[in-house]
């Protein structure tokens, strides 16, 4: 196993400065998060913080990578990078729009609260995406058969 | 032989042996991404300097929202320009909207930092990697949140503005850290001798390609402001198919928040003997019918609704100006008004008028919209309207103009 780019030593005047200004402005947002937001919620806002970021580390981000490794495996060199630019763009709006596909806002009685059907908006934007990475290989498919 | 086992442990092994499979491929991943432009330091710088761009947009815009919210003192609400708010909260809404492709690309193309080994080298690269559970995770978290409210959703135990905001101070105050440790790396990473992709890199075709990698990134970016900004940007409203408001739909022909049912005004609101108190620091209280309030004189005004949650609409109002009514009862100068409505007992249930937008010719108390009564849900009979206020403190179905 080759040694992978390890991240470099940081500059050592820009770290320091850096720690030090950040580290403050950390501080004072850790400190009124504690005065702020209730007995107990500081705990449940640090299980959030560091939840999220594990959600993304241990699951979302592998998710991306081995379906990309899935996609490099199946398909021919060509149809690569629109396929796997496409499934990516569909997969942000798929995770964007989850909340309002499933209308978790929408109040009764308010007609004003995510007035669409979401599904309907999410397929028409998939639709785009995937008739715009189909327009890419055509083009690219055109262009080399005309250079051959 | 062992016995054959159950099928719970076959299961747990065919799992366990799923998440192995998945991380040797990881490794090997991480592994070949070394020859990758779209995972090496420029990438990363370029991601990082867009990102570091979006978070201080969002950064100002919500400090100045969030003093517009819960006033500091030292700090005045001005009455002019009008449509401030409403800008600076639209861009702050559709600058977050445009960071959350930019912060998975970012961290997609360092995923293989994370990966490591030995995940540090000395005490200062510890720190530096420790600071990034704040970064990540607050900065996912300000996004996630945010997305959520702009949603009507809240999935928090805990209070979201609150918690957005002083998560903002921790996620910026790791931005720093992170900025600090990384300047140099960023200017060599920018600096031209870097701009040729490594040599070892794959043939081009694959899409390992730091430049349509990018290009894509802005291309998701752009695609969501697209679909989201008509919430806001009325021209293109009708593109808006993820927007969770339209400028156009709901009562009266545009978005409610809290509705006369949720407030639960609707008796109240209809009686008889609506009445309007002015009262504090002034030389003549007064208490006044709806008959009352339109004897002394209705004037018009364009003025938006500049909802926190970034949709905005802009609407001709006709009601009777605050500071006509200041001027009747006598106030006091250099007093705020504070403003309360039917519903009390809700955070949002008042709001002040500092002195400049007290006395401002468009902030009125509202009978009519677009030359219709106002409707329940939109404050009827009475509700404050005024100029660059957030939504939330235009309050409806008033009942008291105190002034301190």
């Amino acid at each position: 196993m080759t040694a992978p780019a390890h991240p470099r030593g940081p500059s050592r005047v820009g770290f320091w400065i850096g720690l030090t200004i950040g580290g403050a402005v950390m501080a004072y947002g850790v400190r009124g998060a504690l005065d702020g937001l209730g007995t107990g919620n500081p705990t449940k806002l640090a299980v959030w913080v560091v939840g999220l970021d594990l959600a993304h580390d241990l699951v979302l981000a592998p998710i991306v990578v081995i379906v990309g490794l899935l996609l490099g495996r199946l398909l021919p060199v060509r149809l690569r990078g629109p396929v796997r630019t496409a499934a990516a763009m569909s997969g942000l709006v798929v995770l964007f729009s989850w909340p309002l596909i499933r209308a978790f806002g929408r109040r009764p009685g308010n007609s004003s609260t995510l007035p669409l059907n979401y599904a309907h908006s999410v397929a028409i934007v998939l639709a785009a995406i995937w008739l715009t990475a189909a327009i890419v290989v055509g083009i690219r498919w055109r262009r080399s058969s005309v250079a051959d | 032989m062992t016995a054959p086992p159950t099928g719970g442990v076959t299961m747990n092994g065919a799992v366990a042996g799923a998440i192995r499979g998945a991380i040797g491929k990881l490794f090997a991943w991480r592994d070949r991404t070394d020859a990758d432009p779209r995972h090496d330091e420029r990438t990363a710088a370029i991601l990082g300097i867009a990102l570091g761009a979006t978070f201080a947009i969002c950064f100002l815009t919500g400090l100045y929202s969030h003093l517009a919210q819960h006033p500091e003192p030292w700090f005045h609400l001005p009455a002019s320009p009008a449509g401030l708010y409403r800008v600076t909260q639209g861009v702050h809404v559709a600058t977050g909207i445009a960071a959350v492709p930019l912060l998975l690309a970012k961290l997609w193309a360092v995923f293989p930092r994370l990966l490591a080994w030995p995940p540090f080298v000395g005490a200062a690269n510890a720190i530096e990697r420790l600071a990034l559970l704040p970064l990540v995770g607050g900065a996912l978290f300000m996004l996630f949140s945010g997305v959520a409210n702009i949603d009507l959703w809240y999935p928090l135990p805990f209070f979201f503005p609150i918690a957005h905001y002083w998560v903002a101070w921790i996620t910026i105050g790791a931005l720093v850290v992170h900025i600090g440790a990384k300047i140099t790396t960023t200017r060599q990473a920018l600096s031209s001798s870097h701009a040729v992709p490594a040599a070892a890199g794959p043939p081009p075709g694959d899409g390992h390609d730091r430049r349509r990698f990018l290009t894509a990134v802005g291309a998701g970016a752009g695609l969501l402001t697209l679909v989201t900004v008509g919430q806001t940007v009325a021209p293109l409203q009708r593109l808006g198919l993820l927007a969770p408001r339209h400028p156009d739909t709901g009562t009266q022909g545009f978005p409610v928040n809290r509705t006369a049912e949720e407030a639960g005004i609707i008796e109240k609101a209809q009686m008889a003997d609506y009445r309007l108190a002015v009262k504090g620091r002034v030389a003549t209280p007064l208490d006044l019918s709806l008959d009352d309030l339109r004897a002394v004189g209705l004037n018009e005004a364009t003025l938006s609704i500049a909802c926190v949650e970034g949709w905005s609409a802009t609407k001709r109002w006709r009601g009777v100006r605050v500071r006509d009514l200041l001027a009747m009862a006598g106030a006091e100068p250099g007093t705020s008004v504070y403003v309360t409505g039917l519903e009390q007992g809700w955070l949002y249930g008042q709001s002040t008028l500092d002195e400049d937008q007290s006395r401002a010719a468009d902030t009125l108390l509202a009978m009519e919209v677009n030359g219709e009564p106002l409707a329940l849900d939109h404050g009827f009979p009475l509700r404050l309207i005024g100029p660059n206020r957030p939504g939330v403190m235009q309050t409806k179905w008033v009942t008291t103009l105190e002034v301190r």
